[in-house]
């Protein structure tokens, strides 16, 4: 029933960024609902759990993209890595403002990271096929602080919806879910 | 907290069989995955994307009622000067048949289209492409170009699978096309920039070139049909070695509202 579960949110949340968001958000604007979702399992399954499921989610994202095959899942998995280091987090998972504050950082710099990986896969891919255009990342773009920005709010939507359904869905009680929860 | 503990020693055999399939697949050998999973996903990305247009569709229209009245001005002075163009071109069409005779030509032959659903765009916004529903079962292959309604052309398909092909827009930075100004014949080539901005490069210095001046394919290479529409000319400039002129290009086609989209299939 779990595996089921998170096979079905993996592939809806890849379906919908790479088949329905680009009718809603313009080019450069698209949240990342795929890494929304990877922050979500770390965050709530730990990264030994979730790994396979980043890879899972990796696969398809590239799959549908123009990335080399298994440049999203190890980006996925680096960021995973990354924020499962990051002990402090779990530990104010029950002040709410502040974990929200964390979460929303947390996020613009897995976003970052993200975006860092992708682009050096693009000129390795470049350099590798001999291929002299240049691929520009403006990091400090209207288009770009949007995409963040819609990013975050996804974070948070997903994460709570995340946190709502596993107790139901995946017939496992999350860690510490007794307590207060965000 | 130990180097070697179970979490780490996991996360670099994932890195490391990562990093083997990223070198596999640089050599192109990820394509059948690639396509299988297409494939598979092909059904559920075309319903979802036909969905999400109409709902998209929907709230646009609600955005627009105010907007209407200014538009629907627009378009019907947008609508005469089409007549007077109709008319003139049918002119020249007649002129041409008559030409065409006098000189022994055969009729141009008309494109043979293939129209197909997007189902899936770029997520990324570094490389500038969608996803199609036609592949090599509708014998779609490498290079044909890909246009919308009216001759406008979007991009070009850089990777068939069985049942789905890749289509690199014409925004994106890999992107090169043999291009014209049509109204003085300068030629060019027009490239891709980040986001959806298109560059039209290497005009010679001898050429005239001005604002508003239409951009078409110039069939160099005879891998695109000449005469496809790409944009018009905006702002020009000079290259930074002074050797050639370069314009930026207003696309005519919608690339953020891409639904169906023509192959062009034989020219």
């Amino acid at each position: 029933m779990k595996n089921i579960v998170l096979i079905i949110f993996c592939t809806i949340a890849v379906f919908f960024q790479l088949s329905i968001e680009g009718s809603f958000f313009s080019s450069g604007r698209i949240p990342d609902l795929a890494l929304a979702l990877a922050i979500t399992l770390v965050l709530t399954m730990g990264f030994e759990k979730s790994a396979g499921w980043l890879v899972f989610m990796g696969f398809l994202i590239d799959a549908g993209s123009g990335t080399i095959f298994g440049t999203a899942a190890l980006a996925y998995v680096f960021i995973g890595w990354s924020i499962s280091h990051l002990s402090a987090v779990a530990d104010i998972r029950f002040r709410k403002i502040l974990f929200a504050v964390s979460l929303g950082t947390i996020t613009v710099f897995s976003e970052i990271v993200k975006d860092l990986l992708f682009w050096a896969s693009f000129r390795f891919k470049n350099y590798y096929l001999h291929q002299s255009f240049a691929i520009h990342m403006n990091f400090f773009s209207l288009d770009y602080f949007f995409k963040i920005l819609y990013t975050v709010l996804v974070v948070y939507l997903i994460y709570y919806v995340f946190r709502r359904s596993s107790r139901r869905l995946l017939q496992e009680p999350v860690r510490l879910a007794k307590r207060r929860r965000f | 907290m130990k180097f070697f503990s179970r979490k780490n020693i996991k996360f670099l055999l994932i890195v490391f069989f990562l990093l083997i399939l990223i070198f596999v697949g640089l050599r192109g050998a990820d394509s059948p995955f690639k396509g299988f999973v297409l494939s598979a996903s092909s059904p559920f990305l075309k319903t979802f994307r036909i969905f999400s247009g109409a709902t998209a569709d929907f709230f646009n229209f609600l955005r627009s009622i105010g907007e209407l009245k200014d538009e629907n001005e627009k378009l019907i002075q947008k609508n005469q000067e089409l007549l007077a163009e109709n008319t003139r071109l049918k002119d020249t069409e007649k002129e041409n048949e008559v030409l065409r005779k006098e000189f022994g030509l055969a009729p141009k032959n008309k494109f043979d289209f293939e129209a197909s659903f997007v189902i899936a765009q770029d997520p990324q916004g570094l490389g500038n492409y969608i996803i199609i529903d036609k592949g090599k079962d509708k014998d779609i292959r490498t290079g044909m170009s890909a246009v919308v309604s009216g001759g406008i052309l979007i991009g070009r398909v850089t990777d068939v699978y069985p049942n789905t092909a890749k289509v690199t827009l014409i925004t994106d930075p890999a992107s090169a096309i043999n291009a014209e100004v049509q109204d003085s014949s300068s030629k060019g080539i027009v490239n891709g920039e980040y986001g959806l901005g298109v560059k039209m490069n290497m005009i010679s210095q001898a050429q005239e070139i001005k604002e508003g001046d239409s951009v078409v394919t110039s069939g160099l290479g005879g891998e695109i049909p000449r005469g496809l529409v790409i944009g018009k000319i905006g702002r020009i400039s000079q290259s930074k070695d002074k050797l050639f002129q370069e314009a930026s290009v207003l696309p005519e086609a919608d690339f953020s509202d891409l639904r169906i989209v023509f192959i062009v299939k034989k020219f």
